[in-house]
């Protein structure tokens, strides 16, 4: 049952997270939610299409064309996270957006297909496999029912804690809490490309394994939620600085713009 | 727009799934630990009993010397039970010289004291490395990881099992009590939904929620403090027109009386006697306003032909009509409305007086009824100025008067004539359109009164 | 960000080109067969870098996974995958089939001399 639900939780909750908070964020500038509809269905196509090419995937470079696409594709989600926040700032002042509806749109599409392809194959491979093997199903069924109870009620809870604020302080929090996770995914990716061997491996800057263990129900939340990392290493914890700064600064410009547009308008309306 | 029944329905089984949820992680989580050290005593005591019911030296072959062990009842019954225990007794040299339901033919684990993963016999195993000091050899028992693990899981999945069934149950529940504990509001809405426009009485719900009261108090005060100010404005209006009517009348007499004594009335005279006129026009127009207001006329609804009510109101009018020499042409057939005759009347003459008002002489107007298959069409076209497309709107406002130059200086017109015209095509649920007739000038109006018996 | 997007992938498909040349790194293989690993217990030289091919002989997918090692890679069944460990200190490094963790389990053991 543990691993089940481990495994569903892990993969629906951090979907689960970046569709709540998006579909919260697209509610209050009043984005048809359509295309959260159509996001996820790229994602569940794209989730099909690796699917397929799984194994040749695998075998690609060496035999690690897995951890590149997975890199690549966390990379992905995190820099259309990014694009969004910048979009969902520049749409503070309703009557002046910065960016077109089309930025907000592609930056959707991107994020959210991404992490749906990139969940929904882990979670494919897993029960595919176990399909195979005489195992008993009803731990499997207990461990997924409860993972997936359990990420759905978060991301219920988290997209109601959203879209009940008030439209700009629904885009800021939406913004902020979209700033950790984003930089968690290029940790994760960062972990993937020194397994792969393209970065080096380096000696963890301290370990937070005992304190809160990955294994744990909440270390796998956390996981989940930030992509927490017990032993990271210099390289890990500098991409997420810089991540974060660069999100940080991003947004600050944007609103800076967003401003100034405005002001202009004033001047010559 | 967001829905309070299903906010409060999700969030809420979103809280009892997580809390029951994760307790129940946990509570599994405790119970595994919990059978994972019963069964490491099961190894113990079962090491044990082989330390002090197995000779010395007893030789590698004589398995059966030893009774099948049952630790539990419950176990025998349960497929793979054979190879949950394996048993050996290993001396100090190495040598195995006892094995119980394993073939293999070396120590299964180190042998230091301790428990032990390990793997052979393609299974991985728990095992226990005894040190029985009194015989001075080692005794090791195995159990095998997945069926401890299954057996236990068996049993405490039988108690997470509930909490997950549990929760669409109580989804359902808290759905069905909430649709319940929302049902005054609904029902307060569809109150207010459905009332008439000119209802204002206040609303009334049986057991009106704690929560609730305020807005009934509030919408109930509000209701009446409107419907007060309704009636205010209304009898104000009525009773000033009404009170108007008896010096307007007075009036009149005298200025009669006063041209006839006058063997030359100077013009001025004349003028009092035209505004003294219009004053009496307008009095009575505003009457007619008033009475006619679908907010509160009680109306008396009867089978009309509308024709025949057409011709009536024509030959009353005539007169007017001659004496601007204008040409007046009634047409068209029977058309059966349903409608309050006194209405109906008072706005065919306001839209003759008004044709004829602002045609000039010699000018011509023709008043058509058609019938046709849902509908009574009344059309009253002249070809005097006609009013601009623009200004069609708010022509029928009160005191509404088009474009000073369209009224002829003399005409004691008030502006109230087609407001009239309006509150009466209202009352009938009718439509009332202004147009340009076919000949390309003038006003066309045209009012669509639909058959008994289509619809609402 | 019509751009960065591919600017980005050739990044990544660039550092896999240009796969490391620097010595051969040593490898080790562990088998995966219902669902056990074989070894259990694998024994490598610290601070060096090695290559850990994962083989797969089992019908099904099965996930290498350790927090330890903070690596996981998921070997569908037949097929065999590679990871790349270390340098490590000296030292015991679990891991585990995130699939099947009940039976799949093992250790790396890390030692200064073999």
């Amino acid at each position: 049952m543990t691993s089940a639900l481990i495994i569903i939780l892990g993969e629906v909750v951090e979907a689960m997270l970046i569709i709540s908070l998006l579909m919260a964020a697209t509610g209050s500038i009043g984005m048809n939610r359509g295309w959260i509809v159509v996001a996820i269905l790229i994602g569940l196509a794209g989730a099909g299409l690796y699917a397929d090419y799984f194994d040749a995937i695998s075998d690609a470079f060496d035999g690690v064309g897995q951890e590149l696409t997975n890199a690549t594709t966390l990379f992905g989600v995190c820099l259309c996270l990014m694009f969004f926040s910048f979009f969902l700032i520049g749409q503070l002042r309703p009557a002046a957006p910065l960016f077109p509806l089309w930025v907000g749109i592609i930056a959707l599409f991107g994020s959210i297909g991404l992490a749906i392809t990139r969940e929904v194959v882990e979670i494919y491979i897993y029960i595919s496999g176990y399909l195979l093997s005489p195992e008993p199903v009803q731990p499997i069924l207990i461990g997924g029912a409860l993972g997936t109870g359990i990420a759905l009620s978060m991301g219920a809870l988290i997209y109601y804690a959203v879209s009940n604020l008030k439209r700009r302080q629904s885009l800021i929090v939406s913004c902020i809490v979209l700033v950790p996770i984003s930089a968690g995914l290029v940790l994760q990716g960062v972990t993937y490309l020194m397994q792969a061997d393209k970065l080096p491996a380096q000696s963890p800057l301290w370990d937070t394994s005992s304190l809160i263990p990955e294994d744990s129900v909440i270390g796998e939340l956390l996981f989940s939620l930030f992509s927490y990392e017990a032993t990271p290493t210099p390289l890990h914890v500098a991409f997420y600085v810089s991540t974060v700064g660069v999100m940080l600064l991003g947004m600050l410009l944007v609103s800076r713009l967003a401003a100034s547009g405005q002001n202009n308008s004033v001047k010559y309306a | 727009m967001r829905s309070i029944r299903l906010f409060l329905t999700l969030t809420i089984i979103a809280i009892i799934t997580l809390v029951n949820f994760l307790s129940s992680v946990r509570g599994y989580r405790q119970s595994m630990d919990e059978a994972e050290t019963l069964f490491n005593e099961q190894l113990l005591e079962n090491a044990l009993l082989i330390s002090a019911t197995l000779p010395v030296g007893a030789p590698a072959g004589e398995k059966a010397a030893l009774p099948p062990l049952s630790v539990n009842p419950r176990l025998d019954n349960t497929p793979g039970f054979q190879s949950l225990l394996v048993i050996q007794v290993v001396d100090d040299q190495g040598n195995l010289t006892f094995s119980f339901n394993t073939e293999a033919q070396a120590a299964i684990t180190v042998l230091e004291p301790g428990y032990r993963d390990v793997n052979f016999d393609g299974y991985r195993w728990h095992t226990l490395t005894y040190r029985d000091t009194a015989n001075e050899r080692w005794i090791l028992t195995a159990q095998r990881y997945d069926i401890r693990y299954t057996l236990a899981e068996q049993v405490v999945l039988q108690s997470v099992l509930p909490i997950v069934l549990s929760i669409p149950v109580a989804g359902f529940i808290v759905w069905l009590l909430i649709g319940a504990g929302l049902k005054p509001v609904i029902r307060l809405a569809e109150e207010l939904q459905n009332k008439e426009a000119t209802d204002l009485s206040p609303v009334s719900l049986e057991a009106t929620p704690k929560e609730l009261a305020p807005l009934q108090k509030s919408t109930n005060e509000l209701l009446s403090r409107l419907k007060a100010s309704f009636e205010r404005e209304k009898r104000f209006a009525a009773d000033a027109a009404h009170e108007l009517r008896t010096p307007i009348s007075v009036l009149k007499v005298q200025i009669h009386n006063l041209l006839e004594e006058w063997q030359n009335p100077p013009p001025s005279a004349q003028q009092l006697k035209i505004g003294i006129d219009r004053m009496g026009h307008l009095v009575e127009q505003i009457l007619d306003l008033n009475r006619t207001s679908p907010d509160l006329y009680m109306a008396q609804f009867e089978q009309l032909d509308l024709f025949e009510l057409c011709q009536e109101v024509v030959s009353d009018s005539y007169e007017q009509f001659m004496d601007k020499n204008q040409t007046l042409e009634l047409l068209g057939e029977k058309g059966l409305i349903r409608g309050d005759r006194f209405a109906i009347s008072t706005m065919l003459k306001n839209l003759l007086s008004n044709a004829s008002k602002y045609t000039p002489e010699d000018g011509s107007i023709v008043v058509r009824v058609r019938s046709q298959d849902k509908e009574v069409i009344l059309t009253v076209s002249d070809n005097g100025p006609g009013i601009p497309a623009a200004e069609r709107e708010r022509a029928l406002e009160r005191f509404y008067r088009s474009g000073q130059d369209r009224n002829p200086p003399n005409q004691p017109g008030c502006g109230l004539g087609l407001a009239i015209v309006k509150h009466i095509v209202d009352l009938h649920r009718a439509s009332l359109t202004l147009g340009t007739p076919e000949s390309g000038t003038g006003l066309c109006v045209k009012v669509r009164f639909r058959k008994p018996g289509q619809g609402s | 960000m019509k751009t960065r997007i591919p600017a980005l992938m050739i990044a990544i498909i660039g550092m896999a080109a240009m796969s490391p040349t620097r010595g051969a790194t040593p490898e080790f293989v562990i088998e995966i067969k219902d669902h056990l690993f074989y070894p259990s217990e694998l024994t490598i030289p610290s601070g060096v870098k090695i290559k850990l091919r994962i083989v797969n002989n089992d019908a099904t997918a099965e996930e290498f996974e350790s927090y330890e090692l903070n690596r996981e890679k998921v070997i569908r069944g037949g097929r065999s995958g590679t990871v790349f460990i270390g340098p490590l200190p000296a030292g015991e490094y679990p891991f585990f089939g995130e699939f099947y963790p009940k039976t799949a389990q093992g250790k790396i053991l890390v030692v200064d001399e073999i």
